[in-house]
């Protein structure tokens, strides 16, 4: 149901800006662009929705930068 | 990329470049400060109110180098196509994340000090379909309600702290100065810097907009000072009313000062009030970086306006707001253990090489005009 309800809410809001970005002289780079974003907040969107594995950026982040932050700040 | 068109004062400046850490400083970074410099996380305050200056002088001298150029653009300008791609990539995600931080940060205080029993998603998705209306309203919508609401922010803090002078016990700040040397105060100071460092963004998503350019650096001070003096003013009053145990321990401590001011019969409880003034200045704040964060999306995919970029990356941010921390206390770990460093080379590092690389070519370009070309014209003739 939560799923259904928001990829109606995205496809109202596709409709919604696809249309404005042409009636306002948008090009095709500007049509493209917008449709793959949007396309990767749906399946993004989703995912989260049903509960799918979703790898976390936050493990990549820490696994880079929390040596350095353990040399600048040694803990206590 | 077409020019967003709109144009702000430097009044209104400076109450952005506040707006960008001043909701944070006041209410989710002094636990952390006065857990590492106990009664003296004031001085680690004026350490990080320093740093501040120097990263917005830092964006101040990239937007001189290029007036009316965002960073991107001053990359697109010495590095080419390649160097915007990279950069630009870098620096969409890295403001795309840090959106997500704030929303969850903010979505957090909501539930936890007034909606308890509204889910944190349906709280961030509010706010961020507040935020959208805004932004797709352009620059001067965003700099028109920093200038309304932030200023309630610092107020208010006046006020509380007038307001419950009664409690204060300067014995708590004793000594005033360190006796053990100034490691704890400089650690204190370590994740407030960063969160200083933030001001960054001006080079993207104020500096560029300001109708008197030559006025960037001093609105950029106001901006940083104001912040400082608010975060030294809560650190204060928080020690003096709770102690430094007590205000390392609450997660929004000065909420807990507030709850405490008491006078009469009539005044109490004003913690509500102040809860809304600072949620007015949370929404501005996710209204620049969210502005910034499209912005600079736009600016690297070559799009002529960042328009079509809101409606998605609203839906990103909620989405990564809920998925990169699974609560409150995993988000404080990653801003004590990692946050600095990630936040370091967006702040200090790229800037820093980009300004060196401007103006290493300006240089390179000044010597070139100043080579003597009129003898090579007669030796071309002979």
């Amino acid at each position: 149901m939560a799923l259904l309800g928001f990829a109606a809410l995205m496809g109202a809001f596709f409709y919604y800006e696809y249309a404005r970005i042409r009636r306002y002289g948008g090009g095709q780079r500007e049509q493209v662009a917008f449709s793959v974003v949007m396309l990767l907040a749906l399946l993004f969107g989703s995912a989260m929705i049903l509960g799918l594995p979703i790898p976390n950026p936050t493990d990549l982040i820490e696994a880079i930068f929390h040596p350095v932050a353990i040399k600048l700040v040694p803990p206590s | 990329m077409s020019w967003e068109g709109g144009r702000i004062s430097s009044y209104e400046a400076a109450m952005m470049i506040a707006a960008i850490v001043l909701p944070t400083a006041v209410m989710t970074l002094p636990p952390g400060m006065v857990g590492e410099a106990v009664q003296h996380a004031w001085l680690s305050a004026v350490v990080a109110t320093l740093c501040g200056l120097g990263i917005v002088a830092l964006a101040a001298a990239i937007s001189r180098s290029a007036p009316g150029i965002t960073l991107i653009g001053v990359t697109s300008r010495h590095l080419g196509a390649p160097g915007r791609w990279i950069v630009g990539a870098l620096y969409t995600w890295w403001l795309l994340h840090v959106n997500a931080l704030i929303l969850r940060s903010v979505s957090e205080f909501v539930v936890i000090i007034l909606l308890p029993r509204t889910p944190v998603v349906v709280v961030a998705a509010s706010l961020t379909a507040l935020v959208l209306w805004a932004v797709r309203g352009g620059i001067e919508s965003v700099a028109r309600l920093a200038t309304l609401t932030l200023p309630l922010v610092p107020l208010s803090v006046l006020l509380i702290s007038l307001l419950s002078s009664q409690d204060f016990d300067l014995g708590r700040l004793a000594p005033l100065l360190p006796t053990e040397g100034i490691r704890p105060i400089l650690r204190g100071a370590v994740a407030p810097a960063s969160f200083f460092g933030e001001v960054i963004i001006a080079s993207i998503a104020i500096f560029p907009f300001l109708n008197d350019p030559k006025r960037m650096l001093r609105s950029g001070i106001v901006g940083v000072l104001m912040t400082g003096v608010s975060l030294v003013v809560v650190l204060l009053v928080s020690v003096m009313v709770l102690g430094p145990a007590s205000a390392s321990a609450d997660e929004f401590s000065f909420i807990r000062v507030v709850r405490l001011v008491s006078i009469g019969e009539f005044l109490q409880r004003t913690e509500g009030v102040f809860a809304v003034f600072w949620l007015f200045a949370m929404l501005v704040k996710l209204m620049i970086w969210f502005y910034a964060t499209v912005f600079t999306g736009a600016e690297w995919l070559g799009l002529k306006t960042y328009h079509p970029l809101t409606i998605p990356c609203a839906v990103g941010t909620v989405g990564l707001a809920l998925l990169l921390h699974r609560n409150i206390i995993e988000f404080r770990a990653f801003v004590a253990t990692t946050w600095t460093p990630y936040a370091a080379v967006f702040e200090l590092v790229i800037p820093m090489l980009l300004l060196l690389i401007a103006l290493g070519i300006k240089k390179a370009r000044e010597r070139g005009s100043s080579m003597p070309r009129v003898p090579q014209m007669r030796q071309a003739k002979r």
